[in-house]
């Protein structure tokens, strides 16, 4: 729990003020168990309080009931509910846990929100939690939500609770994302009970924000909204919020996206083999602990139909090493 | 150019729109009069969403848009949203006739429900700009905020065809500016008003390791930007997708 709200419900430390709060933190009290042990002398000094203040600001402390505490599962494993990808998970040492900050990227129409759909589902159906579903370009579709719980025969009232558990919040612009994660901030902080229930926020998905942000300046004032945006996720994701991030993969160099597909072959630079590259650039890739990227299976013959086939590739990893794939298949019920 | 209307932080609600809570409102949804297509969409093409239609000519892609903007004016009394329709005409392929045609069809089939449903008014309501070039076409859209406010219940805009004179353009660079400008314009007016976009493109070829594939023009960023995408076939077969390869055929059930 927050030492500055304990301080607070104290009646001693209700006189306090907020920037003598401030203080503390600044000098590494931070717990509670910080604050006990710090000298009297030197919080006397520090708050400008006398001694006797600080004596009875800890004894009430320690009297204030014991909150259960309910932020400390942090070794918890979630699980994603697809087997194959937590075999993979497990393999490159980064299960799915509280507090993960993964990025998924992919071509369009690759199935990203259908993979992102369906670890929103069987998150809900695992823990009974709600999740935060933060939708950018206005493509929330309930419908794919309840086909793919159709598609798992379940009953009507399983469906309709697994249906409220999953919040849909629309954030047209890299500001209102912000403001929507400043504003969770706040109500995890004021202890308001659906934002300390919700551990995992799905994004689908950031590339569509920056479409139009070309330019030197405009790539400028990019950088320091991801900034912003890194920083306000991190900040969850201490306190216990899992994220994926949804961005989008494109076969060319830079993310400019110089390309309309008007390319008639003869440029010889296009001839090359290109790789597919994620968007958003070079600081946004060191942002996410985890990248996973959905690609198609590499097929020559490219007349044939969708099986539903894909390979999840791990591209870049903080823990442990990168480069297994392994298959997934997309179906009417999620992808397995 | 971030302050959205939503721009303040304070009395942000963001747990009080579950989706079941969505999936409980009114339908907002044209309807596309392809059965198949409708169920897919869980009863059409929901307003917020920009679909494209895809396909090479002669395919009904110019058909369907005009069917949907006669589909979006179906009176509240008959499950419809009784909205008018914006038509923006960039290939001067606009035939009253045709509409007039497709306006009886369905005058015919509310004939019961709703007698005074009549196919004369429905093309009244359906608005027409033509846009012979790019310039006008981005002075037209820019200027949907106008039409919007003096016509309210417009529902849907259809530019036929999106691809035809953005292409006209030769500069790549200019070209690509311009496409993100609409986009942007268009999402902005989506998150004023509740209205569905319906744009056409049409496919192209492009080298990919050596092999030519026929793709959607306009681009990949544009793929990603547009909600859905309908394929048009000569067979009459539709499929759903954001690319060829991962498209679904949309069978005709019942």
């Amino acid at each position: 729990m927050d030492l500055h709200l304990m301080i607070l419900q104290t009646s001693t430390g209700k006189m306090l003020s907020e920037y003598q709060l401030n203080l503390l933190s600044k000098n590494n009290i931070e717990s509670l168990i910080d604050f006990y042990e710090a000298d009297e002398k030197k919080l006397h000094e520090l708050l400008l309080i006398n001694v006797e203040s600080v004596r009875k600001l800890k004894m009430e402390l320690s009297m204030l009931p014991k909150a259960p505490d309910k932020e400390c599962f942090l070794d918890v494993e979630y699980g994603t509910g697809i087997e194959e990808l937590d075999k993979l998970l497990s393999s490159v040492k980064q299960r799915f846990k509280p507090g993960r900050v993964w990025e998924l990227c992919g071509q369009t129409g690759v199935g990203k929100t259908q993979v992102m759909y369906t670890l929103a589902v069987n998150f809900v159906w695992k823990h009974a939690l709600p999740v935060l579903f933060i939708d950018t370009k206005q493509d929330f579709s309930c419908k794919r939500v309840q086909d793919m719980l159709r598609a798992r025969n379940t009953d009507a009232e399983t469906t309709e609770r697994a249906m409220k558990a999953i919040q849909v919040v629309q954030a047209h612009t890299v500001t209102d994302l912000i403001n929507v994660l400043i504003t969770f901030d706040q109500q995890l902080t004021a202890k308001i009970e659906d934002a300390v229930q919700t551990k995992f926020v799905l994004i689908d998905s950031l590339g569509a924000y920056f479409a139009h942000y070309r330019g030197r300046r405009m790539q400028r004032l990019r950088k320091s909204l991801l900034v912003e945006l890194a920083c306000k996720v991190r900040k969850l994701a201490v306190r216990g919020v899992a994220f994926i991030i949804g961005n989008v993969s494109f076969f060319e160099k830079d993310d400019n996206g110089f390309d309309d597909g008007e390319d008639d072959g003869n440029n010889e630079e296009a001839a090359t083999p290109q790789q597919l590259e994620p968007m958003l650039g070079a600081y946004w890739s060191s942002v996410c602990t985890l990248r996973l990227s959905l690609e198609l299976p590499v097929d020559e013959d490219f007349t044939r139909q969708d099986d539903g086939l894909r390979s999840m590739h791990v591209i870049s990893n903080t823990y442990g090493r990168d480069g297994d794939h392994c298959l997934l298949r997309i179906t009417e019920a999620g992808v397995a | 150019m971030d302050k959205g209307p939503s721009g303040s932080s304070e009395n942000l609600n963001i747990f009080s729109n579950s989706c079941y809570d969505i999936s409980q409102k009114d339908p907002n949804k044209i309807l596309t009069g392809n059965k198949a297509l409708d169920n897919h969409f869980g009863g059409g093409i929901p307003l917020g969403h920009i679909v494209e239609l895809i396909g090479n000519s002669g395919t009904g892609k110019t058909q369907m848009c005009l069917q949907l903007c006669l589909n979006v004016q179906i009176p509240k009394a008959a499950g419809g949203l009784e909205g008018s329709a914006l038509f923006i005409d960039s290939r001067q392929d606009f035939h009253p006739e045709r509409l007039l045609g497709l306006a009886q069809e369905l005058e015919n089939k509310y004939k019961h429900k709703v007698p005074e449903f009549k196919s004369l008014n429905m093309l009244q309501k359906v608005h027409h700009v033509r846009c012979p070039n790019m310039v006008q076409l981005m002075a037209t859209v820019f200027s949907c905020q106008r039409h919007l406010i003096d016509h309210p219940d417009i529902k849907l805009i259809v530019i036929d065809s999106l691809a035809f004179s953005l292409r006209m353009l030769e500069d790549g660079a200019q070209r690509y500016e311009l496409l993100l400008e609409l986009h942007e314009c268009m999402r902005r007016l989506q998150r004023q008003h509740e209205l569905a976009w319906v744009v056409t493109n049409v496919l192209t070829h492009r080298c990919f390791r050596n092999q030519f594939r026929v793709v959607p023009a306009l681009g990949d960023m544009h793929s990603h930007l547009i909600n859905e995408r309908i394929w048009f076939s000569g067979s009459s077969q539709l499929h759903l997708g954001k690319s060829w390869r991962t498209s679904r055929l949309i069978k005709e059930s019942n």
